[in-house]
């Protein structure tokens, strides 16, 4: 292709920093292979949208056999958000039950355990469609990903069906574009990059695809400068692109995090910075990672269900680090005990990046969609988190442009009203403020505490209100019912009184006849002249 | 002579005499539009009387001596004490306090003590279909109907208590509302700790 169609990044967003990379540890290995462990506990519910009432549904029973990419849950029609979840192996349900999961809560979640019969075979030859889903509609592509089980898989986990199902538009001025976003903009992580080496012409298959879906005029590979090799393989692979209807370019943008956030990898390529309460699809943008657009090659061209991704087992403690495909379900320590992990040094795990990742400290859970990274650092030093000097550090290096320094005096005397009015709701928790803090003080965890208190207020400001709509109707409908009664009563007393004199007066009743069609004659006339005179008084 | 007059009338006069009218005219409009408004948008009720209905956590419970939230609201504006609301608890006595410039004063203990929330649940095996506690819930929270087995709603149920003493065998319980994924709430950080970084 004699086109010149790689940039570099013109656009910058506010704020950011750059810590060290620490990439080298686990990049330099190639992929390579990993021994499953023979029992697999598999959450039912890995997409970020939990959601107790609208569960997904568990289709398998104990004792049953099941085969690799089997669905083992499903979803109602009418919801939404759930996607099911498969077994990675050939294998039989032993349990299901409720076991610990890498929720902050530590609450355990309704897990689904396969013991394996045959060892996990990621290569299982495939009956290949190839190019068969060109003629497919829009809306059984989409089908297809979600009974897939994908879901982002950089990390957020948000269904990936959902994003996709509103199409973008090509009514506005901006080109309907899609973003692949092969950012890996956190420090350690390196499986987007080794994905990319190694599959750079499947992901930009993928990419063709969910064009095709979201219908878009263009598609942006965006990539940092840290990643030569993925982004010579995909200068190569798109090289390579027979026909090329489709406007694709790439962008290489200067690393610093967070640039793959969302809102600010949309910031670099297009220059427009995202409003308060926009989505990417308000700029007509769909913004997908690299891993994500895989598992959609996976699903729609080789009709594999997602089983296990890529995930970067890195770490100073680690033996052997590198990227590995690891089935869903994998225990913890199964991979403590496979990299030769010296456990009496391990204090604690990190699921993720250090600076948005969750540490972890009970080993007893299972790889999820959620972990694209597992670090396992010997601790080195402890700090002292300290008074806040209001040095603005936090404020400097914000990219959403937010005040930590007052979210934080906020959240530590917990006024929720002011926190709200700073836009705390906008606050991405990428922990560049955190990083930079040199009273270390764990701001996150603050915006955290507050949001998850506005989301308990709210909830219970709505509980009460609806009981006190149900209060209020109880007691209209009980005031209504008294109120008829005493009207039935008092309407009741007066016929008695009426019939008790009448009958002594008029004991057969013969009177009373006479007297009520003289009241109807009376009535028909008086009627008639007030229809005569037009007069439509009382009676 | 009147044309003369006319004339005389300096060319500045008329300006300020206009923007005078102006002014006179556009004011005016802005009054009988807020008039308008106050009508049409009335707000129903006594306003200071929502303000601390709003406030009170609607269990309906009547802990506090009133046959619900609404009557005690109305008997705190008529100046009864802050402090008799066990569920609404200490958070409540200091929003009141707020809302009504008053002082933090520690619940009353003839009331109750605060509790966590709880939800009623009938054991529905032993229910004999009275529909005694359908009568006392105030929320209408259970359904069912006489000689028939009756149940809690639990979304609606507001843990109040009343339908427990009517039930003639004891099949209304009321345990603890399970923390679970979703209504779990994240920790508040520990001030001036260590951290293991
Ligand atoms: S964590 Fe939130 S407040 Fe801190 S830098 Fe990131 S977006 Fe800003
Ligand atoms: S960086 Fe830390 S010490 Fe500095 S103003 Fe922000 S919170 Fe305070
Ligand atoms: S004590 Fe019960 S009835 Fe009285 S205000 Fe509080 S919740 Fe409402
Ligand atoms: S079900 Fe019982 S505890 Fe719940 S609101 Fe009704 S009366 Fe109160």
């Amino acid at each position: 292709m004699p086109k010149n169609f790689t940039s570099t990044a013109t656009n910058k967003f506010h704020g950011g920093i750059h810590p060290p990379e620490n990439k080298l540890i686990s990049s330099s290995r190639a992929i390579s292979k990993f021994d499953s462990d023979k029992y697999f506990r598999i959450q039912i519910n890995q997409s970020s949208f939990q959601n107790i009432e609208q569960a997904v549904e568990i289709i398998v029973i104990k004792g049953q056999k099941v085969i690799q990419g089997e669905a083992l849950t499903t979803f109602q029609p009418l919801d939404r958000l759930n996607v099911p979840v498969h077994s990675p192996c050939d294998g039989v349900v032993s349990d299901i039950e409720l076991f610990d999961c890498a929720h902050n809560s530590s609450f355990p979640e309704m897990t689904i355990v396969i013991k394996a019969e045959i060892n996990v075979d990621q290569n299982r030859s495939v009956t290949k469609i190839e190019n068969q889903w060109k003629a497919k509609s829009q809306s059984s592509l989409i089908n297809k990903i979600r009974k897939a089980g994908i879901v982002g898989l950089g990390g957020a986990t948000f269904p990936t069906h959902i994003k996709q199902s509103s199409p973008l538009k090509t009514d506005i001025s901006t080109p309907s574009t899609l973003i692949i976003n092969a950012m890996e903009c956190e420090p350690y992580i390196t499986c987007d990059d080794r994905l990319l080496r190694g599959y750079a012409n499947q992901i930009i298959q993928g990419a063709l695809i969910v064009s095709k879906i979201v219908g878009c005029e263009r598609i942006v590979f965006a990539i940092e400068d840290n990643k030569p090799e993925a982004l010579f393989a995909v200068q190569e692979s798109i090289n390579l692109l027979a026909e090329n209807k489709i406007d694709l370019s790439i962008i290489v943008a200067p690393t610093k995090y967070p640039s793959g956030g969302e809102k600010q990898l949309i910031q670099i390529v297009t220059g427009h910075e995202l409003a308060k309460q926009q989505l990417p699809k308000d700029l007509n943008i769909l913004v997908q990672n690299v891993a994500t657009l895989f598992a959609v090659y996976q699903a729609i061209v080789l009709n594999s269900n997602l089983i296990g991704r890529l995930v970067t087992i890195t770490g100073n403690l680690v033996d052997a680090p590198g990227n590995y495909w690891i089935p869903f379900g994998t225990s913890f320590s199964h991979i403590i005990s496979q990299f030769n992990v010296p456990e009496k040094d391990l204090k604690f795990i990190i699921i993720g990046g250090p600076l948005m990742g969750q540490k972890i400290s009970n080993f007893d859970i299972s790889t999820s969609k959620k972990v694209n990274c597992l670090i396992f650092n010997k601790r080195v030093t402890n700090v002292e988190i300290k008074e806040c000097i209001r040095c603005g550090e936090c404020e400097a290096v914000c990219p959403i442009k937010l005040l930590p320094q007052q979210l934080y005096w906020f959240s530590k005397s917990e006024q929720w009203k002011p926190m709200e009015q700073l836009d705390l709701k906008a606050c991405i928790e990428c922990g560049a403020c955190d990083y930079v803090c040199p009273s270390h003080i764990p701001l996150v965890d603050y915006f955290r505490f507050a949001k998850s208190e506005i989301k308990h207020l709210s909830s219970k400001e709505k509980t009460s209100e609806l009981a006190k709509q149900r209060f209020d109707n109880r007691e209209s409908r009980l005031t209504r019912i008294k109120l008829e009664r005493k009207a039935r009563q008092k309407k009741n007393a007066l016929d008695r009184k009426q019939a008790s004199e009448n009958k002594s007066v008029d004991p057969d009743g013969k009177k009373t006849a006479i007297l009520e069609a003289l009241n109807r004659v009376k009535n028909k006339q008086n009627n008639t002249n007030k229809i005569n005179t037009g007069i439509t008084g009382e009676e | 002579m009147e044309i003369e007059l006319f004339v005389a009338i300096p060319p500045w006069l008329v300006e300020v005499t206009q923007a005078i009218a102006v002014i006179t005219i556009f004011s005016g409009l802005c009054g009988a539009l807020l008039g308008y408004a106050a009508v049409y948008f009335k707000v129903e009720g006594d306003p200071i009387v929502e303000q601390i209905n709003a406030i009170l956590p609607q269990t309906q419970c009547g802990q506090c001596g009133h046959p619900g939230c609404k009557p005690y609201a109305q008997a705190i504006a008529n100046g009864e004490a802050i402090n008799r609301c066990p569920p609404g608890g200490e958070a409540g006595i200091k929003s009141l306090a707020n809302l009504l410039e008053l002082d933090v004063i520690p619940l009353n203990e003839e009331c109750g003590e605060e509790s966590l929330p709880r939800v009623a649940f009938i054991i529905e095996e032993e229910c004999i279909g009275c529909t005694k506690c359908i009568q006392a819930c105030p929320v209408d929270a259970i359904v069912g109907t006489a000689k028939q087995m009756h149940t809690v709603i639990v979304s609606e149920c507001t843990g109040c208590d009343l339908c427990v003493p009517p039930c003639p065998v004891d099949c209304i319980e009321m345990p603890f509302v399970e923390t679970n994924l979703i209504n779990w709430r994240q920790q508040k950080p520990i001030e001036q700790s260590i951290v293991l970084n």
